[in-house]
C-alpha cells in the first residue's frame, strides 16, 4: 500500500500539493471580496477544463459539446436548490444523468470502427440537445429565465467549499487515474493504439472509460458552479460554453493539470477585466487565439514554458503517467492447455473485395515450434498473419488459441491470450524514449519474463525518443517489446526486412536461442532464405492463397513446384 | 392528401438545402479527410453576405455571397489548414472548430446578437395541388436542387469531375498522373464550402438571421453524408433526401424539441449501427464486408 503511493507521487508532487493546499487556503486572507469570487469562479471552470482533458488530452476521445455534462450537474444542483431537495441527491442526479449519456453516446461513437470525428459530432449534438431540453422544459428548469441558485455561506465559505471539491477531486483523480494503470493505458493507446491493442490493451473500452471519467468530474464541476455562478440557464450547457471550455484547455495546454487551471484562471479573470470594455470582442479574441494556439502552438502555455525551462525528455514524454507496472506477478495465463496445437487454421479464406487473397488454409502450429511462410509476392502471408492476429475477419473458416475458438475476437483479446505481434513496418512508440516503451511493455506483459540483458542498452536509453532510432533500432526495440512482453506465441512481419545481412542473421539467432529458451512459438513471413535455414523447423510454402508445400528447408526447396512458383526455376 | 402535399413540399424545400449542405461536406471529407466543423457557420457567412449588401440586386447578391466565399475558403485552406493536414484529422478539426468561433464571434461583433432578416425577392404563394405554398421556398428549391444537379454532372461526366474522383481515390497516384493534388485539395475545399455559402445566401429569407444560425446544420449534414454507403459523391445527396424526410415528418409530428431529440438518437442509433460511414478514404470491401462467421 505504501509502496504503492511512494511509486506513484514523488517528492515534487507532494510539495506541489501542499504548496497549492496554502496557496489556497491562504487566499481568502489576500484577496478582496469581489478578485475571491472570480477566483472561486476559475477553480471551478478549471476543474471543468481538468475534466475534459481526461477524455480529450490523455486519451484522444475529442468532445466539442462538454458543456452538455456540465450543464447537467448545474441543473442538478440547481433543480434541487429550488425545490428543497437534498442537494447532494441533485448533485447525485446530475452526475448520473451525465454518465448515462456520456455511456449511450460512447458506446456509440467510440465503437470498433468509428472514426475519432464522429465524436465531435455526436457531442455537438449532444450539446444542442440538451440546451434546447433545458430550454424547453420550463416545468424543471424555469426555461430561458433559468433557475437562481442562492448560496447560504457567503463569499468566502463558497470560496473554501469550492477549492475543497476542486483540489480533493483533482488529487483523488490524479492518484487513482492518472498515475494507476489507466494513464498508462492512455497514454499508450494515444500514441499508438495498433501497439497498445497488441499488448492488450482494449482501446475502446479504455477510451470509454477516459470519457465516462471525464463527464463524470465535469457534472460535478457543473454542480460546485451552480452557486458560484448563481444564474442557470440553458445557456450554461450551450455550444458557447462547450467552445469555451476547449479554448482554456488548449491556451493552457492539453494533457496537463496545470494548463487546464492556469488556461481557465486567465481567461476567466481575462473576460471579467476585459469583457465590460469590448464585450463580444473579447470572445472573438478567444477564438483567434484558439485558432492560433491550435496552428501554431498545439501544447499550449505549459507547453511554451517548458520548452524554455527545458524538462527531461522522459518526462515530457510520459505526461505524467507511471508507465513501468508494479512488478507483481501476474495472473497465470489461461492459454496453458496440455497438449493439441497451440495455434490453429482451418479452412480460412479472406477476400479484398472482388479478389480472393487466401483461398483455404489449414495449419496448425504446435508449442514452442518455429514455423516460417514463405512464397511470392501476392500469395498471403501477410493477410494470413493479420487473420492470425485478429486484424482481419476471414470470410470463412476458424483460428483457434490454445484450444479457444478466436475468430471473431478482436486482436486484444488475442493478445491478452498471449498472442505477441510485429509488423512489416516497426510498430513502436515513437514518441516515448525506447526506456519507456520497454517498461510500458513489461507493465503490460502478460508473463514478462526476467530482463534479458541483451536489452540493457535500450533500458539505459532513456534521453531520446524512439523516433530518433535508425529502422534497424527501432526493429530491434520492437522486437525487445514483444519479447519483454512475454508472449507465448509471436508473429513476425519479415522480421529482417531492411537489415543488413549481418544484423539479420544475427536477428534469426536471437529469436532462435529466444525461441529455445522461453519455450515461445514462433510464426514468421520471411523472403531471405538463409534467415529462414537458420530460423524454421518447417517451413510452410504459400501460393495464390493456398498452401503449396510444407516440410523442413530442403524438402521444400526440393520441391518440383516451388521451384517453379518461387525460385523462378523452369 | 393535403397533408401529404405539404409535406412534400417541405420534404422538398429542406433537400434542396441539405443536399447543398451535405455535398460540400462530403466532397471535402472525401479530397481532404477534413470534418468540417466549421460547415454550418460558411452557411451563416452566406446569409449576412446577404443582409449586408442590401442594395445590391438579388441574383447579383447571390453572386456576390459566393465571390466572398469562394475568396474566405481559399483563404482558409491556405493559412489555416494546409500545414495540418500531416497532423491528422483531429488537429484540423479543432482547427476547423477555432474558425468557427471566429466566424461566430466576427458575425456577432459585427452584426450584433439580434436576430436579422433578408427579405423575399419573389412574394407571394402559389397553389400546387391545392396547398398554397410560398412561392420562394419552390424556387429556392428548384435552383438548390438544379446546382447540386449541375455539380454532379460535372463530377461524373466531365474529364475534370474524373481528375477529381482519382484524386479523393488515390493522390499520389493521381499526382503521378499529372494530376496537381495542391490544386485539387484546395479548389474542392473552395468548391466545398462556397456550395455551404451558397445554401446559406439562397436560404437566408426564410432563415431568421443569428450568429448562431450555422451550428445546428453541422449534425443534419454530417447524418446526411453517414447515412449511405460510402464512396459515391452522389451518396450524400441521397442522404440529404433522407434527412429531409425524417426531419419534416418528425417536424410535422412533435413539437421542436421532441424532434430535435429524435433527430438526435436516431443519429446515435445510426453511427452505432454505420460506425464507418463516413470513412470514404476506407477501400469498398471494409465496409460491406459485415458477413461475420457466426
Amino acid at each position: 500500500m505504501i509502496a504503492a503511493l511512494r511509486r506513484r507521487v514523488g517528492r515534487g508532487h507532494a510539495l506541489a500539493l501542499v504548496g497549492a493546499a496554502l496557496a489556497l487556503a491562504a487566499a481568502p486572507f489576500l484577496l478582496l471580496p469581489y478578485p475571491l469570487t472570480l477566483l472561486t469562479l476559475a477553480l471551478v471552470y478549471g476543474l471543468f477544463a481538468f475534466g475534459l482533458d481526461i477524455a480529450w488530452g490523455r486519451a484522444g476521445v475529442v468532445s466539442i459539446g462538454h458543456a452538455a455534462f456540465f450543464g447537467l450537474g448545474a441543473y442538478g444542483a440547481a433543480i434541487a436548490s429550488a425545490r428543497d431537495i437534498p442537494v447532494l441527491l441533485g448533485v447525485a442526479g446530475g452526475v448520473v444523468a451525465a454518465l448515462v449519456l456520456a455511456l449511450v453516446i460512447g458506446l456509440a461513437g467510440l465503437g470498433r470502427r468509428a472514426l475519432a470525428s464522429t465524436m465531435a459530432v455526436l457531442t455537438l449534438a449532444l450539446t444542442l440537445a440538451v440546451s434546447q431540453g433545458a430550454r424547453s422544459w420550463t416545468g424543471l428548469t424555469n426555461g430561458s429565465n433559468g433557475l437562481v441558485v442562492l448560496s447560504d455561506s457567503g463569499v468566502v465559505g463558497t470560496y473554501y467549499r469550492t477549492a475543497g471539491i476542486v483540489l480533493g477531486t483533482v488529487v483523488v483523480v490524479w492518484l487513482i487515474v492518472l498515475r494507476g494503470s489507466l494513464g498508462r493505458r492512455f497514454v499508450a493507446i494515444r500514441l499508438n493504439q495498433q501497439r497498445a491493442e497488441h499488448l492488450g490493451i482494449d482501446p475502446w473500452r479504455t477510451k470509454l472509460i477516459a470519457l465516462l471519467i471525464s463527464a463524470g468530474i465535469s457534472a460535478l464541476a457543473g454542480a460546485v458552479a451552480a452557486p458560484v455562478i448563481g444564474l442557470i440557464s440553458p445557456s450554461i450547457s450551450g455550444i458557447v460554453m462547450s467552445t469555451e471550455v476547449l479554448v482554456w484547455l488548449a491556451v493552457g495546454g492539453l494533457g496537463t493539470i496545470t494548463g487546464a487551471f492556469l488556461g481557465a484562471g486567465l481567461v476567466t479573470i481575462g473576460n471579467q477585466l476585459l469583457g465590460d470594455v469590448i464585450g463580444s470582442w473579447y470572445l472573438l479574441m478567444m477564438g483567434v487565439l484558439f485558432l492560433l494556439v491550435v496552428r501554431f502552438a498545439p501544447e499550449g502555455l505549459v507547453g511554451v514554458v517548458r520548452s524554455v525551462i527545458r524538462r527531461p525528455l522522459r518526462e515530457k514524454a510520459a505526461g505524467g503517467a507511471v508507465l513501468a507496472g508494479t512488478g507483481a506477478p501476474p495472473p497465470d495465463r489461461s492459454t496453458a492447455t496440455a497438449g493439441g496445437p497451440v495455434l490453429r487454421a482451418r479452412d480460412v479464406e479472406k477476400d479484398f473485395g472482388p479478389v480472393p487473397v487466401i483461398q483455404g488454409i489449414d495449419l496448425d502450429v504446435a508449442a514452442g515450434e518455429v514455423v516460417c511462410l514463405i512464397g511470392p509476392n501476392g500469395a498471403g502471408k501477410t493477410t494470413f498473419l493479420a487473420v492470425l492476429a485478429g486484424e482481419h475477419v476471414p470470410e470463412r473458416g476458424r483460428v483457434w488459441i490454445a484450444g479457444r475458438d478466436v475468430t471473431a475476437r478482436p486482436a486484444h483479446e488475442r493478445a491478452r491470450m498471449g498472442l505477441g505481434r510485429m509488423f512489416q513496418i516497426p510498430s513502436v512508440f515513437l514518441e516515448l524514449t525506447p526506456a519507456q516503451n520497454l517498461a510500458l511493455a513489461r507493465a503490460e506483459g502478460v508473463h514478462p519474463p526476467a530482463p534479458l540483458a541483451l536489452y540493457d542498452r535500450f533500458t539505459s536509453t532513456d534521453d531520446m525518443l524512439a523516433k530518433d532510432l535508425p529502422l534497424a533500432d527501432r526493429r530491434a526495440l520492437e522486437l525487445a517489446m514483444a519479447l519483454s512482453w512475454g508472449p507465448e506465441i509471436l508473429l513476425l512481419d519479415e522480421p529482417a526486412a531492411g537489415l543488413s545481412h549481418e544484423d539479420s542473421v544475427a536477428l534469426a539467432r536471437t529469436l532462435r536461442e529466444v525461441a529455445e529458451r522461453t519455450g515461445c512459438t514462433l510464426v514468421a513471413v520471411e523472403h531471405d532464405m538463409e534467415i529462414v535455414r537458420e530460423l524454421a523447423d518447417r517451413v510452410v510454402v504459400l501460393a495464390d492463397g493456398r498452401i503449396l508445400v510444407e516440410g523442413s528447408m530442403d524438402e521444400v526447396s526440393a520441391h518440383d513446384e516451388v521451384r517453379r512458383a518461387y525460385l523462378g526455376v523452369a | 392528401m393535403e397533408s401529404l402535399v405539404t409535406l412534400g413540399l417541405s420534404t422538398l424545400s429542406l433537400f434542396g438545402f441539405y443536399a447543398l449542405l451535405a455535398l460540400g461536406m462530403g466532397l471535402v471529407f472525401g479530397q481532404l479527410g477534413v470534418v468540417n466543423v466549421a460547415h454550418g457557420e460558411f452557411v451563416m457567412v452566406g446569409a449576412y453576405a446577404m443582409y449586408a449588401f442590401d442594395a445590391v440586386p438579388f441574383p447579383l447578391r447571390v453572386l456576390v455571397a459566393v465571390v466572398l466565399g469562394v475568396a474566405l475558403s481559399l483563404l482558409t485552406e491556405r493559412a489555416i489548414l494546409r500545414k495540418l493536414y500531416v497532423r491528422g484529422m483531429l488537429a484540423t478539426l479543432l482547427a476547423m472548430w477555432g474558425l468557427a468561433i471566429v466566424l461566430r464571434q466576427l458575425a456577432e461583433a459585427v452584426f450584433g446578437a439580434t436576430p436579422r432578416s433578408v427579405a423575399s425577392p419573389v412574394q407571394g404563394s402559389v397553389e400546387v395541388l391545392g396547398v398554397q405554398y410560398p412561392a420562394y421556398r419552390l424556387v429556392v428549391a428548384l435552383v438548390s436542387l438544379a446546382v447540386v444537379a449541375v455539380a454532379l454532372i460535372v463530377v461524373y461526366r466531365t474529364s475534370l469531375g474524373l481528375k477529381l474522383r482519382a484524386s479523393i481515390d488515390n493522390r499520389d497516384m493521381a499526382a503521378v498522373l499529372g494530376i496537381p493534388p495542391r490544386l485539387m485539395i484546395a479548389g474542392t475545399f473552395a468548391v466545398g464550402t462556397t456550395l455551404a455559402v451558397l445554401a446559406g445566401a439562397l436560404q437566408s429569407p426564410v432563415l431568421g438571421l443569428t450568429p448562431g444560425l450555422g451550428v445546428a446544420f453541422l449534425a443534419p449534414a454530417f447524418f446526411a453524408v453517414l447515412v449511405v454507403r460510402p464512396g459515391s459523391l452522389a451518396g450524400p445527396v441521397m442522404g440529404a433526401l433522407v434527412v429531409a424526410l425524417l426531419s419534416s415528418l418528425l417536424r410535422r409530428y412533435l413539437t421542436e424539441t421532441v424532434a430535435d431529440l429524435f433527430f438526435f438518437a436516431a443519429l446515435v442509433v445510426l453511427i452505432a449501427v454505420r460506425p464507418a460511414g463516413l470513412s470514404w478514404r476506407l477501400p469498398r470491401w471494409s465496409s460491406t464486408r459485415s458477413k461475420q462467421p457466426a
